[in-house]
Parts: structure tokens; sequence; C-alpha cells
């Protein structure tokens, strides 16, 4: 008769481990480092067999969408403004429009932010019309479907950010994605019940034609970007120079330019930590540093090509990343702006957009090249490359606040939902295999030099149009640099210097 | 105007003041350099008159810009002003805020000036974005306002010097349109700042003038818009007395409160909003009643006298700064010439470059959190906590510990009771230094001392006892002899005295060692250093190698009698080998003895000839050594004598050797089986003969060859530096030598002892041995001759040797082996048999020497004769190939490779193929060194090689996110 005691395979108590029950002798595990390799090599096939970054794409845009409002306090929402001055409240969980504004602006929407309170439980939107220079604030239940109790939300700095639970479902019953691990398996009728979602087309988009702007301001000149301030209720637009306003009052706070600088600006955004701080890239290439506590233009660096997007490191707050129209994309501390700390390269086309991942080690950048592409924040190769066939010219790309997601906004009209780890398992995962995905993580990366690994962790397809263009673009970089290098050789000894690479960016600090 | 350059301070001025009496004489106030009004050659004598008018507008402190230019070296007079000048600024600006009182040009100028100071920005930055823009507008209108007035000569004069400007700095065109006084300022500004020193005296004076007929103009201005709003003021009167201008700033400061009053009271007059900004408005308390009748006194205007003069405010005149502070505190009108507004190009720049450095003071704040971030091996988020505040050390717990129970608080007096608490411990220490009536430097002194003691005795035991683990023989007897150096011990007659019997003992014992080293012949008369010391000659050279020769063979002798003890045992030769061989030996020495004194005695009789000096050459000496001679060649003759009757021992030196041929064993092959083996005993054969053809020992098969082996020539005729057998039984050890003595035919086995002793005779030694394999009679069994090879292949080459009869390595090596006991040779026979064939060795080189031979670089010809060449009869060979036809491989060269002078092994040098597909070309990014790389391996991360909670902790992700929750930035925390 077997019998086993249970006692054997059961901790000693609730807090000792489990009894092991294999024998851990090294000469028992011989081959440790051939093994270790063959399982990592299997990881990394298997991490490529299961990359599917694709997670849906948002509709409802007539025209192209050029810039996303990602809602830094809630998970599950963003809005998307179209060429045609159409803004879309999209919930990402429900994978449907929110909200829809059909002539928010006239012509193009410059950009889009949201303030960082609400009022009387209504979210409020700031969108920027580029054409008609008009700033709205809207505000409507249909933006924060949860939020019920006001008092939950008003004022608070971030009463949500530490993913508490409790908080979190008071707040957001539409965008709960990390948490609902966005399978469709939610039971939908529940959920409309919560708030203003119980609305059926006909009746949002009928909401959305007769919602009327909270607040109006008027501005001479067309606006390229918005952002609004952490804390405050304050934000700040790009037009020809930077305008702080208030969301209280209706003329603007102050105007911020360089000298007397009045180049286009095409985009400002605020640093999350150091919180008066805050950056606009410009038109005649600058890239240009404010505050708004002194109400002046502190520094300003030239560079060889104009950037076309901003965004501030969350973690490391002396951190921006430019994302400029040479096809790079520069970091830059603030504390030293006459050379970029890191230049990251792989597009092929200028890049349009750039946003910071929440954690702060990686960042997400989009491109005219109809690539979005993922990168870490230590290496200046992206990390990966998201492409669809469908996916036009890329102008805006965000991560969530949770860090799990990318979205793009595409000249297609959709915004698209990628997962920001291509292979990552949506939906709950036990404990054992979260621990058996971290295994694998940990042996691809320590074998990722290997050739074997790294050869199939790096390999990425591309089509075909992208493939022939950095083929293109390696042979041109290749020749001016033989040229270059010709030239020299051919040139008084130390005349011509080979400058780096980082040098080459800047042209000139100005004070 | 050479007075405006004049350096002058604050204290020379105010003392100047003090001291003059009530003047009124321009001239006198014309000498005074402290005084501002100096610099204003003719104001406009309604200004004199309007005694009541006080206008401390910001046109006057333009004004005094000129001036301040000469006094730079006062800086503290400077700051002093300048925060007189914040005072009022701020009370224009708040006039601004309010947007009621309109401000004009000149305004807008001096707030450029005030602006520049950097630590107001923040407070002031509204307020200058506004000014700036009203500057804006209005800067223009007014310039259009001055133009169209009646200019004089000056002005026009100005007006040139502003082309000139703008010319000079371009780019800063919009600056150029504003009002020439304003410009004029800058350019003095652009001056002062940038130490440019562009402009000469003469312009310097006429800005002087110009500005000071432009207050004129202006002030014309202000009579006409607001004659009513005059004021008590002394201006006027300065004109006459300047130190009436310490009650002006008394009275300035007083107004500042005054404005900010009216502020608050929120009553403002149009016409007050109208006129340009004109500072005191309306009458402070006491001014009124009291301002006109001081004036008229031309007495000086003090705060205190004003405060007095109310009676409400009696007591607030303790308040204020006594009299010596007003001395000290300056005023704007006496000496705060303010220096001209820089242009608003510079001035945003400085601002800018201020601001930037600000936001990067800041952003240096951050720089540890960055750090941290950034070299986190795991980042888990949040990454803040949601409460401030962190974990309390020890020492705060301790001191916010107030008892909070009833044990604790039981506890706490219990140890109230003991005076166990912390503030009574330090009582009672102190109380005890006191009590021993030390100074505080005493004690002090005395525990560093303590101290230092300690430390010398803990250095001291430290070392003995890294002393006493030293286990080197060499160390402890040098040690002991530098210890007897350092304290010798005690005399012996000391000792004697002290103690008898201990000194007894120690004669004892110093009397053995004596006999001792007399018995071991260790420091004998012919080595010892006096022996040396005293004579030197050839002969006794010669003597004393003998000797020394003599002592090896004795020693040699020994060594062959240990080893081949358990053979004695069955050599009926000596049964009492123990006893036997020490006599022996004592008897050989003292033939030794015998054979070189005799040779000394030879050498000396020689020496006698020769005139010699010395201890020995003296007359006593030479008398004893007679007899002593004598007495020694009569011991000798007996000793002879007893030798020859016993028989036993014959010539002093040869004999050795004979008797060493005796106890060897003669041994012989018994049938062709090497196993068994005839041993002949003793044998009786005449001596030394080096050539002496052996006694070939008869076998049956001519193939196996044994021979007997050769007796031992004498050592003499050896190597003379070498000697064979102590090399043979300190490298080799004997079972190399058993096996050889077994066969010779057993190539194997001598292949060993050869290549043993080879190893011990080198050089010339080795050529012989060549030779001697050319002269090799047999080819034996298994070793064929490779002697065709090269000197490289000499180790090939050495097994044949074995088989030369004649050659004297094998005698040599062949000859220790001589005592042996039967068994051992069979065993080794055995053993020799079992392996019999196998040529590890031999096999092993050519091995080596086939790798070596593949693994060299190879050129091959692959030209075909007779192609590309004439051919036929005559035709002849082509010297050189053509380099194409010739095949290269590469390949390494033998001396290149890793085994070139190991014998023993065979390293490879190919690459493998397999292996190379995992090895890196670089070392990867964070990595500095291969060797960090590899280590990164160690540690396997399965859960095969971990416990869980390692595998766990090993395989933990960088980044560690809740799901689904939000990621807040970074708050700041400090």
């Amino acid at each position: 008769m077997i019998s086993r005691s249970l006692d054997d395979h059961m901790p000693s108590s609730s807090t000792s481990p489990h009894p092991l029950q294999r024998n851990l002798a090294p000469h028992l595990h011989p081959f440790q480092k051939p093994r270790e390799y063959a399982r990592a090599l299997t990881a990394v096939k298997m991490d490529r067999m299961f990359a599917k970054p694709f997670v849906d794409a948002l509709g409802g845009h007539q025209d192209g969408v050029y810039c996303l409002g990602k809602d830094s306090r809630r998970v599950g929402v963003v809005a998307g403004g179209g060429g045609d001055g159409e803004v879309i409240v999209h919930s990402l969980t429900l994978r449907r429009p929110l909200l829809k504004i059909p002539h928010a602006h006239k012509g193009m929407v410059g950009g889009i932010c949201w303030t960082s309170e609400s009022h009387d439980g209504q979210r409020g939107m700031i969108t920027a019309g580029k054409l008609d220079g008009t700033i709205k604030i809207w505000r409507s239940e249909a933006f924060a479907p949860g939020i019920r109790d006001k008092e939950l939300f008003q004022g608070s700095e971030f009463a949500s950010g530490s993913g508490s639970a409790g908080h979190q479902q008071h707040l957001d019953q539409a965008g709960a994605i990390g948490e609902n691990g966005l399978d469709m398996d939610v039971d939908f009728d529940e959920e409309e019940e919560g708030g203003g979602l119980n609305l059926d087309f006909a009746k949002r988009d009928k909401l959305g034609e007769s919602l009327e702007p909270k607040m109006v301001y008027t501005n001479k000149n067309g606006l390229n970007g918005i952002d609004h301030h952490r804390t405050d209720s304050v934000f700040a637009t790009a037009s020809n120079t930077v305008q702080i306003w208030d969301e209280n009052r209706s003329a603007a706070l102050s105007n911020l330019q360089f000298g007397s600088s009045l180049e286009t600006v095409n985009k400002v955004k605020f640093n999350q930590s150091e919180t008066s701080v805050l950056a606009s890239v410009g038109n005649d290439r600058t890239m240009c540093l404010y505050d708004i506590r002194t109400g002046k233009a502190e520094r300003r660096i030239v560079m060889q090509f104009v950037s076309n997007d901003i965004s501030w490191c969350p973690t490391l707050p002396t951190t921006m990343l430019l994302a400029s129209e040479d096809h790079n994309l520069y970091t830059f501390d603030i504390r030293n702006l006459n050379s970029p700390s890191q230049i990251y390269k792989g597009h092929v086309g200028g890049v349009m957009g750039c946003d910071w991942s929440p954690t702060g080690e990686e960042f997400v950048s989009g491109s005219y090249d109809r690539t979005v592409r993922l990168w870490n924040r230590e290496s200046g190769k992206s990390r990966d490359v998201y492409h669809t066939k469908r996916m036009q010219r890329v102008f805006d790309v965000t991560y969530t606040p949770t860090a799990d997601f990318v979205l793009s906004a595409s000249d297609d009209g959709n915004v698209r939902i990628w997962k920001s780890n291509a292979s990552k398992k949506l939906g709950v995962v036990s404990s054992k295999e979260r621990q058996a995905i971290e295994h694998r993580q940990k042996l691809v990366e320590r074998y990722s030099a290997e050739k074997g690994v790294r050869s199939i962790k790096d390999r990425r397809h591309v089509p075909q149009s992208i493939h022939n263009a950095t083929k293109l673009k390696r042979d041109m970089i290749e020749s001016r640099k033989v040229k270059e290098d010709r030239r020299r050789e051919h040139s008084r000894k130390g005349r011509e210097k080979p400058k780096a690479e980082r040098k080459k960016a800047v042209i000139v600090e100005q004070k | 105007m050479a007075r405006g350059s004049q350096p002058f301070s604050a204290s020379t001025s105010s003392g100047n003041k003090r001291t003059n009496p009530i003047s009124s004489s321009k001239a006198k106030r014309r000498q005074d350099p402290s005084n501002a009004y100096t610099y204003i050659p003719a104001l406009p004598k309604r200004h004199r008159t309007s005694a009541a008018q006080l206008s401390v507008s910001k046109d006057e402190l333009e004004l005094a810009g000129p001036s301040r230019r000469g006094n730079e070296d006062s800086d503290d007079e400077d700051e002093d002003m300048q925060s007189r000048i914040k005072k009022v600024a701020m009370m224009i600006a708040d006039d601004e805020n309010t947007g009621e009182i309109e401000s004009d040009e000149s305004d807008i100028d001096s707030d450029e000036a005030w602006q520049s100071d950097g630590s107001d920005e923040e407070r002031w930055g509204d307020v200058f974005r506004e000014l700036d823009k009203g500057k804006a507008k209005k800067g223009k209108s007014k310039a259009k306002e001055v133009v169209r007035k009646p200019a004089k000569p000056l002005t026009v004069n100005l007006d040139e010097s502003d082309e000139e400007f703008v010319s000079k700095s371009k780019g800063k065109g919009k600056k150029a349109v504003k009002a020439p006084s304003s410009v004029e300022e800058d350019e003095e500004d652009e001056e002062t700042s940038d130490g440019d020193g562009e402009l000469d005296e003469d312009d310097e004076e006429e800005e002087m003038s110009e500005g000071s007929e432009d207050n004129e103009e202006e002030e014309e201005e202000d009579e006409d818009e607001d004659s009513e709003a005059e004021l008590p003021s002394d201006l006027s009167e300065d004109e006459e007395d300047p130190e009436n201008l310490d009650g002006l700033d008394a009275f300035v400061d007083s107004l500042v409160s005054e404005d900010k009053k009216r502020k608050a009271d929120g009553q403002e007059k149009v016409e007050q909003a109208k006129k340009r900004r004109v500072l005191p408005v309306v009458s402070g308390p006491g001014l009124k009643d009291n301002g006109d009748l001081a004036l008229k006194n031309n007495q000086k205007l003090d705060l205190s006298s004003l405060i007095s003069s109310h009676p409400s405010l009696s007591g607030a005149s303790a308040l204020l700064p006594s009299k010596s502070d007003n001395k000290k505190s300056t005023s704007i009108l006496k000496q705060g010439l303010v220096s001209a507004p820089l242009p608003t190009v510079v001035q945003d720049r400085l601002d800018r470059e201020a601001a930037y450095e600000k936001t990067r003071e800041e952003g240096q704040k951050w720089a540890g959190v960055m750090k941290r971030v950034k070299e986190a091996e795991h980042l888990s988020f949040p990454l803040q906590p949601e409460q401030r505040g962190g974990v309390k050390g020890t020492n705060e717990i301790l001191s916010g510990f107030k008892p909070s129970n009833k044990l604790e608080s039981a506890v706490t007096a219990l140890l109230n009771k003991a005076n166990l608490t912390d503030d009574s411990l330090t009582k009672r220490e102190d109380l005890a230094l006191e009590a021993q009536e030390m100074t505080l430097e005493e004690i002090k002194e005395r525990r560093d001392a303590l101290r230092y003691q300690r430390e010398l005795m803990f250095r001291a035991e430290t070392k003995a006892k890294r002393v006493a683990k030293i286990k080197s023989k060499t160390f402890r007897k040098l040690a002991r002899k530098r210890a007897a150096k350092e304290n010798p011990g005690m005399d012996l007659e000391d000792l004697e005295r002290l103690d008898p019997e201990a000194a007894a003992e120690e004669r004892e014992k110093l009397e053995r060692d004596r006999a001792r080293e007399r018995a071991t012949l260790r420091h004998g008369a012919k080595t010892g250093r006096w022996a040396r010391d005293i004579g030197g000659d050839n002969a006794e050279l010669e003597d004393r190698r003998r000797a020394k020769e003599e002592m090896l063979n004795m020693k040699e002798k020994l060594q062959r009698k240990i080893m081949g003890k358990d053979e004695g045992s069955d050599s009926s030769s000596d049964e009492d080998e123990e006893s036997g061989e020490d006599e022996e030996m004592i008897k050989s020495r003292a033939f030794d003895q015998l054979a070189a004194l005799d040779a000394k005695n030879a050498a000396d009789q020689e020496a006698k000839g020769k005139a010699g000096k010395g201890l020995m050459q003296m007359a006593f000496m030479k008398k004893a050594e007679e007899r002593e001679m004598k007495k020694v060649a009569e011991t000798e003759a007996e000793l002879r004598r007893d030798i020859e009757m016993f028989g036993e021992e014959r010539g002093t030196e040869d004999e050795d050797d004979e008797e060493e041929e005796d106890e060897r064993p003669r041994m012989l092959r018994v049938g062709g089986n090497e196993g068994r083996m005839f041993f002949s005993g003793p044998q009786r054969t005449s001596t030394i003969q080096d050539d002496e053809t052996p006694q070939p020992a008869q076998t049956k098969r001519p193939s196996v060859s044994s021979k007997p082996r050769e007796p031992t020539p004498p050592i003499e005729e050896s190597l003379p530096d070498h000697n064979p057998w102590l090399t043979s039984t300190s490298s080799a050890g004997p079972s190399r030598k058993r096996n050889t003595l077994v066969g010779s035919a057993n190539a194997k086995a001598e292949d060993k002892t050869t290549r043993s002793l080879k190893k011990a005779v080198k050089g010339k030694e080795a050529e012989l041995d060549d030779e001697k394999v050319e002269i090799s009679l047999e080819a034996n069994t298994t070793s064929t001759p490779t002697s065709n090879k090269e000197g490289k292949n000499k180790k090939a080459t050495q097994p044949t040797n074995g088989d030369v009869s004649d050659s004297e390595d094998e005698n040599e090596e062949l000859l220790p082996i001589s005592g042996k006991g039967i068994k051992a040779f069979q065993q080794r026979d055995l053993v020799a048999q079992a392996f019999a064939g196998d040529n590890v060795v031999e096999e092993f080189a050519r091995e080596k020497e086939k790798q070596v031979e593949m693994d060299a670089p190879k050129v091959e010809d692959t030209s075909l004769p007779g192609w590309g060449t004439w051919g036929g009869k005559g035709a002849k060979k082509k010297k050189h190939v053509n380099p194409k036809f010739l095949v290269k491989t590469a390949g390494i060269e033998p001396t290149q490779r890793k085994d070139f002078s190991r014998s023993n092994v065979i390293i490879t040098e190919k690459k493998d193929k397999k292996a190379s597909q995992f090895l890196l070309q670089d070392l990867p990014y964070p990595y500095t060194s291969k060797e960090q790389y590899e280590r990164s391996f160690d540690n396997p991360v399965g859960s095969e090689w971990n416990s869980r909670s390692a595998f766990q902790k090993g395989t933990l992700p960088r980044v560690v996110k809740k799901p689904g929750a939000i990621i807040e930035p970074v708050r700041r925390m400090f």
C-alpha cells in the first residue's frame, strides 16, 4: 500500500517555503551552462513566437488622427484629434468611442490635453485648434463615467496613482485596462450601468454634437501644441510663442518667448516633476526651456533639424527626449544642453511623436516611415518595431499610464493599441507561469550577447520599403563617411578633425 | 567733468556733511563730491522756490546715474543704495500693478535698472512683464515727444551719440527707437558693465549735462501737470544745503510706508493717476503740521522728529534706529546715482542666464534620485511611498521614548531610582574624574600613554605570533644565531663562579661538541679556515681537494650501504655489517688522513726550500712539527703492520672501489629468462682499468644482450664535476635502477633510466652519446636507431644508448643498482615482462612529432613538371616555381607551439570550430573585462541549481509593477 504523508509536501509553517523535492547537489545537475544556453535559445524563440503586439485599432475618425491626448490619471481613456477638427474620446477597454465631438475646431486639431482636476464630477479636456486658433475646455460626464463622488477626485493630487484598487474602481470603470487585461469577456451590460456609458451610438453622437465647450479662448495664431501643468489649473500652448493660460481666466497669463523670436513653436511640454519647467520645440530648429515662475525663456539650443515632439522623462526629471526630423531621437539633460546624452537611431523617416513610458526606462516613437519603435533608454538601437500594412504615417504616439500599452495615431484615421511588450501575455497569469516567464526573460537577457540568441532576438521583419530605405540610408551614411575620410586625408593635418556624432546634433546653445 | 570720476565713499560724504556749516554757497556745494546735485549745473529756479515739492522721481534716480559711475569702488555704498532702490521700486511697482498711475518712459527705464536685480526676479516677475509691455508701447511716443521739443544744442549732440550707439550695437535697433535719454543711459551702463571704456570723458560730460537738462524739461512738465500736488520738500533747500539730505532720506523712507497705507485705503485721486509717478502724495501724520516749519528753519528733516511731533507716536521714537545708524544710512539722492538700465537685449540675456542657472540648480537636486533610479537593480513601481517620512533610527526612537503602559513606567521608575538614566551616569562619571583631582589635560595625557602602551603590547604580541608560525629551518637557525649574537650567554668563568654545576655541564657540552666536530672532520686540520689561512701552496690546495674527494667518497659509500642493506644479509661476506661498516669507515678515513699527511709532508719539504714566512716557519713550530711527524710515522707504521697482519685492508685509495666491486653481486641471466638470474659471488678482479673489456656473461640467445656490468671506474676518472652516484640516487628513484639492472634487453626500462640520467648529465656528454650511437653494435629488439635525426630529436635517440655496451653512461647508471635483493629483481622483472613492448615514451614522442608536422605550415608545390617549360633534351629544370603553383597552408610553427618546451604533453593548436560559434567577438556593453563577463555565468539561474528563493530572486525582472496600476511621475520630496 502506498501511503504518503502530506507533511512531507507542505511547508512546516505558513511563512516557511515549500519543502524542496529535489536534490540540489551540483554533481547531479551537470552541464549547467550548455543546458542554460539551450534553454535561452528556446526562450528567445518562444518570445518571438508569442510576439503579437497589435491589440486593436480604434476607428471613427473621418480624417487622419494627428494628435493624441492621454489622460494621465485614467488608464483607459484617450482622445484623438482629427484632421477635420473632430475630437473623439476613446475607451480602450470597450474599444469604442465614448464621445465624439464632430466640430470641435475648424480645421485641424492642434493638441489635446486633460485638466489636472475635475469639476462637478466632470473631467475636463482641453483642445486647441491648429487653424482657428481657439482653445476649448470641454467638460462632460461622458469623459469619466466612473466618477460619481466628486470629493474623491476633485483637487486631489493623483488620488488614484498608486494603484490602490479601491480608488481605482471608483475612479475608473471605463478604463481599467490592465486589471481586466483587455479580456473581452467583461460583461458589457454590467459595465454600462456604471456611469455615462449606457449610451447607445445615436444618443452618444447627439450628445457629442450638442456638447458646448465650457470655456473658449481665442488666439491670433494657430496652436500647434498644448500641455497641462501637472497639478495647477495652468496650461501652456504653442503658437508662435509659448503662452501660459489659466483655466479660470480668459486671457493668457504670460507670453514666453526667447528674445524676440516669433517662429512657430511645434510642441510644448511641462516637466512632470519639476512642475514649473517647460520646454518647447520650434520650427526654427530650436528647443527652448522656460520656467513659469520667472516667466522667462531660459536657454535655447539650435539643432541641425527640426524637432517634431518633445517628452520629459517621468523618473529622471532632468531628462528630455526630442523626436527629430532627421530620423533620430535625442535625449538631453537640461543641466547640460550642449550635447545630447544619447542618440537613438533606427527610423528611416522623420520622427513625428515620442513618449516616455511611465517607468522612465523605455519610450516609444512614431515616425513618418509608418512604423512605431520602442526603445530602451540605455541603448541607441530600438528594442522593437511595430508596423501593420494599413497603418500610414504615424503622427503621434503615447504610452498608457500603466505602461502596458502603446497608442499610435496615424494618417489612416485610426488610433491603434499595441502592447508595449510584444510577447507579453495579457490577462491573469498564475504565479508559476509568471516565474517561468521571468526565468525565460532572465535567460534571454543573460545570453543575449551570444550570437545564436541575439540573432533571433534582434531579427525583425519590416516592410520592404523600410528595409530598402534602411539599406539606402546605411549606404548613404557610409559613403558620406568615406568622403569625409578622404577629404580629411587630403587636407592639412589637424585641419579637419572628425567630429563626434553627438556634437554634431547641436549647432549652438543660446544663452 | 573730472569731478565725476573722483572716487568717494559714503563715510566721507557723511562726515563732510556733518562738519560742514550750513551754507548756501554754490561753489562750496560743487566742491563737495558727495552731493548728488553737484552734477546738476542749473536747476530751474522754480525748483528752488517751490519749497514744498519733493519729487523723488525715478528721473532723479536716473539722473544720479552718471555720477555713480565714478564711485564703483565703494561697493557697500552701492549695495545700500540698491536696497533703497528696491524699496522705491516696490512702491512704484505696487502703483503700477493697480494700473492707476500711468507710467511714463522714464519710469520704465528705471524699472529696467531695477530689473537687473536678480534676486527679485521671482517676486516681481509679473510686474516686470507688464512693465515690459508698457515699455514697448510707450517708449516710442515719448521719444517723439522729446524730439518735438525745442532741443538744445546739447540735445543735438546727444542725437549724434545716439546714432553712434546704434551703429555700434546692431540688432538692438528696437532699443534705439527709445527715448534719447534712456538710450544714452543704456550706453553708459553698457560701458560700466562691460568695461569697454569706449566713451571718453567728453561724452560723459555731455551726457551729464544732457541728463540734467532732460530732467529739467520733465520737471517743467511736472509743474504744468500737477502744481497742486506739492509737498513739503527740502529738495530745493538741498541745493543750498546738502546736509538736509539726511532728512530727506528719512522722509523717503517714511513715504514707503505712507504709500502702502494709501494703497490699502484704496483712495486714488485721478490727478495723481494722470501725472507721472511722484511718490509722496498724501502727507504723513506729522508732516503737515511740522513740515513747513521745519523747512523754514532750514533744519534737517528727521524721521524721529516727525514721529515725536505727533503725540500718538511719541513712544515709537525708541524704535527708530539711533543717530549713528542714521549716519550710515545713505540716501539715494545723496550718493545713489542709479546706474542706467541695460539695453533689454542684454538685460534679457542676463535674466535668462540667471533663470537657467536656477533651473539647473533645481535639476541638480534631483541628481541623487536619478542616480539611484539609474543604478537600481530592481525598480518597483510605485517608486515613492504614499506617505512621507521614513523609518526612524534607534536614537530617534530612544530620545522620544515615553513610558506608555504600566510595565514601562515601572521600569523607568526603577531605573530612575537606581540612578541609571543617561543623565545620572554622565554626572557620576564627571564626579569621578573630579575626585581624582586631575585636570582634563592630565587625564587625557594619561589615557594617551596607556593607549600607547597597549598598542605596543599588542603589536609585540602579534609579531610573536607571526614569528612562532614560521616553519623555515633556515629562519630558525638564523634567528638563533641572531639571538646568540644579540645577547651572548655568560662567560664560562662567570658561570663557574656563580653556578659551578651549570658550568660543569656547560663545559661537558662544549667538550662533546668539540669531539663531535673532530670526529666528523668537519673542522679538520685540512678543511678549516685556519688551515686554509696558514698555508696557501699548490700542494696544499691539491691536498684539500683530495680531502674533499675522500669525504665525498665516504659519503657515497655510506649511501650505497644504505641502499643495499637487504642485499647485505644475503652476502656471506659481511654478516656483522652494522659494526663492520663503522670500523671500515674509520679505518679508511684514517688512511686518508695518513695519505694526506704524507703528501703534505712532501709538500712541506719542498716548501722548506723557499724562504717562507708565517707561523709555520717559526723555529718552535718546526720542531714541534718534526716531533709530531715522527710520532705520526710511528703510528702509521704500526697501523700498516696491523692491517697487513689482519689482511683485510689494502692500499689506501683504490681499495674502496675494490671493495665495492666485491660487494656487488655478479649476475647472469639463466636460460634467456629475464626473471631468473645467476648471481656470482664476490669476484676478484683487477681493478682500475678504464678500457677493460668486460667479462661477457654467456647468454644463450644473442638477441638478448645481457652483459655483466663493468666494474666501477674510479671516481677520479669519471667526469670531474659530476658524481653520477649522487645524481642517480637523488634524481631517480631506486625502482628505475632496478629496472635497468634487470634487463638490458628491456629497452623500455632502460629508456627511463637513461633519460633520467640524461637529464643529469648534460652538455658535451650528449654529443658523446651521439657518437656512441653511431658505433652501436647491435640493433636491438625494439629500439630502432633514429640516430640520423637532428639534435632536435635527441630525446628520441636516447633509448638506443641503453644497448651500447661500453658507454660510460651506462656504466654509471647501472652501477648503483648493484646492491639489491633478488626479490626486488623478480618483481621488477615481472613488471617489465608484463609491459614488454610498451614503448610508451617513444610512441608518445613519435605521436607528438607527427602532430607537430601536421600542424606546421605547409607549402605544396602543385606545378606539373613539363608544363610551361621547355621540354626535351637539355632542357633545364626551372629553379623557381611560379608562386601561384605553391599552395600554402597556414599552420603553426613548431617553435610557436605551446608545448614546444614541454616534452611530456601535446597541446593541440587546432581551432575548435564547433566551440568557436559560441565565442563572442566583442565584449558586451556593461562588462569591462573578459573575466567579468565570464563570471556573470558562474551562478546559474535555473531552479535545478538554486533554492526556490534564490531562483525567484535571481529571475526577478528589473522593472516590477502592479498590473493595471497607474504609474505616476516622481514627485518632489525635498
